[in-house]
């Protein structure tokens, strides 16, 4: 299996650039989701550190990071795919590539809905 | 465009073989051979009919009387308890037995032609798959007969689907129907999953795949993560009724919310499960009857993609009235507010097409049309409903009755229609009237605007839904009375669709391949198509085949040569060809299964475990057990092989390209990946089970239950580790040919197997608490019975592949099934660990 672009890691196939936004996105959301459900419990109710809920805290930090990963991927794909042209490859078609980019800004756009109100949102 | 005017170019090649491959690929005459029967063409119709009939028995029956008896206030019609059930059965078949099958029998049928392939990868998991639909949905509607008729809902809610409140057989009847009629949904979907990645037509890359089949690729795969869930949300619901454990008990540290989730994280991607076909219907309609290519193919494929993922995240918003802590409301509402992106970038991709296109008004087009307008309407109500102030008021109201017939008509009834104008004559080889299927068009489109619009009026003012009377001066009067006045143009609608159909059958007026003039490769084929579709498989250098290439055999040399030879070569057994996922270059020839009567069997077994907990008859259950393990080994017995490994080897050095005619191996490696996929989501859904009922609880295990201790479970991990180990020595061993060393290394891991799930389960029989003490016990045995099944599972293979071992049916070249059975080995393990781990260390963790 063949890197998406010749100076890009060996793993980096279109298999992981059109799966990492969806992927990392369905992850992202099911950890927060569980965190928040555990953090507003009867068995762990929620503590707070300094007067913020550690639930919003671990929210925001875990959006930080998937965002980051999201816009890592989104552009792997986007130069993957604007380097690829058909003709010089044609049966691995740019569009895979493209697809992934689209894929990953919509997840990055997707992980900012859900995450970023529980920065003023009260949390249970 | 001028690379479109030229009609009926190209078509299929008829060769000299045609009419042997045809009888090789046809099922058996007569009754028998019927219930053999696993042909693509036959199984696809026979969903798609009993889908219809389904609809007819259930849909429209129930909505008639119910709108009869909403017609006028203070109507005495139906009593309310019947007025429950009635619309208890509309939703209920609707969902499970109607749109769905409808969609897996479009897909059966079409994919093959579409695809440039002969067959389904699994023809027998195919009929499989048809047979327990059928049994599962007759199981469900024989409640009449018994008359227990579920009355609690489509989404039967705890408590009240619960033994206290539905203490009758009603409630059973719609879990085990249901739940058989799943497992035949999810069989369906793993066929279509393989088909789309690996049985495409040389040349056909993903990128030139047409979107029907992106559809349906993303739908089948969130059947298999959406249907999982409801099923193990329904084990435990039968569990709590028909073996007194605690799930959904709140006195005994259950939780009545668990249901409500495990039932919406199916439920609400089951609405994007019968959206996303649609969407790939009509994404076939409108280029064909613009006359113009797709605008935006990326884009739209994206937009299945994130639709796919996304709709898994957006369950909640059917709870928001729950009391959910706000952070978590907000997870579900952002989700929901995204999801209109996609929605949108389809709908204006859509738009431009027809935009830039030429238009030619056949009845697909209309129905098209159609849908566009119902459906952003009711997307608007959608997304009206998903904000949280609005829907705390719009909740259980007439609004969301409105919301949701909108999408669900317009938005699937409508592109089904389509769909059905569209490929009918193909099929049968007799054109449909065009007039009056315009007629059938306008009168739907009329009715259902009568029928639901005033239903947002009436929600608004406070109606609510699901009752079955309303009390005169609250100026519902008049709204009620046109809505039902709706339903009977709705009616007259259908009435004209089957007059059409029936019409089409008498005259039987013969259509040409390719009547619409449209690009993909379908249409090439003789209207109707031969049983295996393709004598020569055709070769793929666009997305619009049919309007773009001179012929359909041009491709490379190798690509040339080869799918010339199949259509020389084999004629005795049934070839398809499988390729490679992105690049749809040829891999391998393998042969399909044929007619069989053990898909048949095996259906029953399962029909017959699920009635004997119906019934309360355990030993039945067993029966039916026995029933599958026999139909399943006498699936999969191996035939002698029709030709020699010399011969094959003569093809494959010819060709270059491996010939496997003991069963296939991409395709039967995916198989097996997609039963793992499936036994780990039931198994993460238990594991959210687990952890709810842990958050609901202070005190884990809960005072008077000592945490169990983990001696015999560690012993028994040991056994089970030495037995992955035997396995995997085993089949290092048969690589190199050396059949005494897999029989060596397999009888080790059987032998250890065993030990293993008999200390296990020994110690779970001497547990000081049952499944009935305590939500904790309930979840405890649950997931640990669950772990002992899937690694006797396991064993059951393993000791297939010893006898088969014994009898020397391995070899280097052919050993398919062993390395199966060691992919599901890692699965099973896995699980084993994860699983007994949380049941074992985690609680002393927190
Ligand atoms: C293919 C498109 C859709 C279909 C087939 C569909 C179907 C349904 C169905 C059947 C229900 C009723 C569930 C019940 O029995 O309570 C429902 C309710 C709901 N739908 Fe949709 N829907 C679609 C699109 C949308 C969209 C795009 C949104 C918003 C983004 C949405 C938001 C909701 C909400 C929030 C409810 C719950 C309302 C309530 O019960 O208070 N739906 N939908
Ligand atoms: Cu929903």
């Amino acid at each position: 299996m063949k890197g998406a672009t010749t100076d890009q890691p060996r793993w980096l196939t279109w298999h992981v650039l059109v799966l990492a936004g969806p992927v990392i996105w369905y992850l992202y959301f099911w950890v927060v989701y569980l965190l928040a459900e555990a953090g507003c419990s009867r068995a762990f109710p929620e503590t707070q550190w300094f007067g913020v809920s550690w639930v919003a805290l671990a929210t925001l930090l875990l959006t930080v990071i998937a965002c980051s990963l999201l816009a890592y991927f989104t552009f792997t794909a986007y130069s993957a795919a604007r380097s690829n042209p058909d003709l010089i490859e044609p049966t691995r078609e740019a569009s895979l590539y493209a697809l992934g980019a689209l894929l990953g800004a919509f997840f990055l756009v997707a992980t900012l809905f859900v995450g970023v109100p529980a920065a003023v949102l009260d949390v249970c | 465009m001028s690379d479109v005017s030229r009609p009926n170019l190209p078509r299929v090649r008829t060769p000299p073989t045609d009419p042997v491959l045809d009888e090789l690929w046809s099922d058996p005459p007569g009754l028998l051979g019927k219930l053999k029967a696993v042909q693509n063409d036959a199984i696809g119709k026979r969903l798609i009919l009993t889908g219809f009939f389904f609809l007819l028995l259930g849909g429209s029956v129930d909505s008639v009387v119910m709108r009869l008896q909403l017609a006028v206030p203070n109507n005495d019609l139906v009593s309310p308890q019947l007025y429950n059930e009635l619309f208890t059965n509309h939703g209920s078949v609707t969902m499970f037995l109607v749109i769905l099958p409808i969609f897996e029998g479009f897909a059966i049928l079409l994919l093959p032609l579409l695809l440039g392939t002969r067959e389904m990868p699994f023809p027998r998991l195919g009929a499989f798959a048809y047979f327990t639909f059928l049994m599962g949905g007759l199981l469900y509607y024989s409640a009449t007969l018994f008359s227990a008729v579920p009355d609690a809902g489509w989404f039967a809610y705890t408590p009240l689907s619960g033994l206290e409140f539905s203490p009758d057989l009603a409630i059973d009847f719609w879990v085990l129907g249901l739940g058989v009629a799943e497992v035949g949904a999810i069989a369906a979907a793993v066929e279509i999953i393989i088909s789309v990645l690996k049985m495409r037509a040389p040349g056909m890359t993903l990128s030139r795949m047409p979107l029907f089949a992106w559809a349906f690729l993303v739908t089948a795969f969130m059947i298999l993560f959406a249907f999982t869930p409801l099923i193990i949300g329904s084990m435990l619901l039968e569990l709590d009724r028909g073996f007194g454990t605690q799930f959904f008990n709140v006195d005994a540290g259950g939780s009545s919310l668990l249901w409500q989730h495990l039932f919406w994280i199916f439920g609400h991607p089951e609405v994007y499960i019968q959206f996303l076909p649609a969407t790939g219907i009509i994404s076939m309609v409108i280029p064909t009857f613009m006359r113009k290519k797709m605008v935006g193919h990326t884009w739209i494929v994206g937009s299945m993609v994130a639709i796919g993922f996304l709709s898994f995240g957006l369950w909640a918003h059917h709870m928001f009235t729950v009391g959910l802590s706000p952070i978590v409301g907000s997870f579900f509402a952002g989700a929901s507010m995204v999801i209109a992106i996609p929605a949108g970038v389809q709908i204006f991709a859509w738009l431009a097409t027809i935009w830039a296109g030429r238009p030619r008004w056949g009845t697909p087009l209309l129905f098209t049309v159609g849908f566009l307008a119902l459906f952003v309407l009711g997307g608007i109500t959608g997304v009206m409903v998903a904000s949280v102030p609005f829907d705390l008021q719009a909740h259980d109201s007439y609004f969301v009755v409105a919301h949701l017939h909108y999408v669900l008509i317009g938005g699937v009834g409508f592109p089904m229609f389509a769909g059905v104008y569209y490929w009918l004559p193909k099929m049968t080889g007799y054109s449909l009237d065009d007039r009056l299927g315009k007629w059938n068009f306008w009168i739907l489109f009329i009715g259902v605007n009568v029928a639901f619009f005033p239903m947002h009026i009436v929600g608004l003012m406070g109606m609510p839904r699901r009752v079955y009377t309303y009390p005169e001066g609250l100026g519902w009067e008049t709204y009620n009375l046109i809505s039902t006045v709706g339903v009977f143009i709705i009616v007259a609608g259908i009435g004209v669709f089957v007059v059409n159909l029936i019409l089409s059958h008498r005259r039987k007026v013969p259509v040409a391949n390719n009547p619409w003039d449209a690009p993909t490769l379908e249409w090439a084929t003789p209207s109707p198509p031969l049983q295996h579709a393709w004598s020569i498989p055709p070769i793929v250098t666009s997305r619009y085949p049919l309007w773009d290439q001179d012929d359909l055999y041009s491709g490379s040399e190798g690509d040339e040569a080869l799918v010339e030879a199949l259509g020389q070569w084999p004629l005795r057994w049934r070839a398809v060809l499988a390729t490679s996922t992105a690049d749809a270059e040829p891999e391998e020839v393998f042969r399909v299964g044929g007619p069989s009567i053990w898909p048949l069997i095996t259906a029953f077994g399962t029909v017959t475990i699920f009635a004997a907990e119906l019934l309360k008859l355990r030993l039945g259950a067993l029966a039916g057990m026995a029933v599958i393990v026999i139909g399943a080994i006498g699936w999969n017995w191996p035939d002698s092989p029709p030709i020699t490994e010399e011969e094959e080897l003569e093809f494959e050095m010819a060709h270059k390209i491996p010939v496997r005619v003991g069963g296939s191996l991409t395709v039967a490696r995916w198989g097996m990946g997609l039963m793992n996929l499936f036994v780990g989501i039931a198994f993460m859904s238990i594991l959210l089970a687990y952890f709810y009922l842990r958050l609901d609880n202070p005190a884990w295990p809960p005072p008077g239950i000592e945490n169990p201790s983990p001696l015999a479970i560690i012993s028994a991990t040991a056994l089970i580790g030495v037995a992955g180990w035997g396995f995997r020595r085993g089949l290092r061993r048969i690589r190199e040919g050396d059949g005494d060393g897999l029989l060596r290394g397999t009888g080790v891991a059987l032998l250890a197997a065993l030990g293993g799930v008999v200390i296990a389960g020994s110690h779970f029989i001497g547990l000081e608490f049952s499944s009935q003490d305590h939500a904790y016990g309930s979840v405890f045995h649950t997931l640990g019975w669950f772990i002992l099944v899937v690694t006797t599972a396991a064993i059951v293979m393993t000791a297939l592949i010893v006898y088969w071992t014994v009898r020397g049916e391995y070899s280097e070249r052919r050993h398919v099934p062993v390395s199966n059975v060691g992919f599901f080995w890692t699965t099973a393990i896995i699980v084993w660990v994860i699983g007994f781990g949380v049941l074992y260390l985690t609680p002393a963790l927190t």
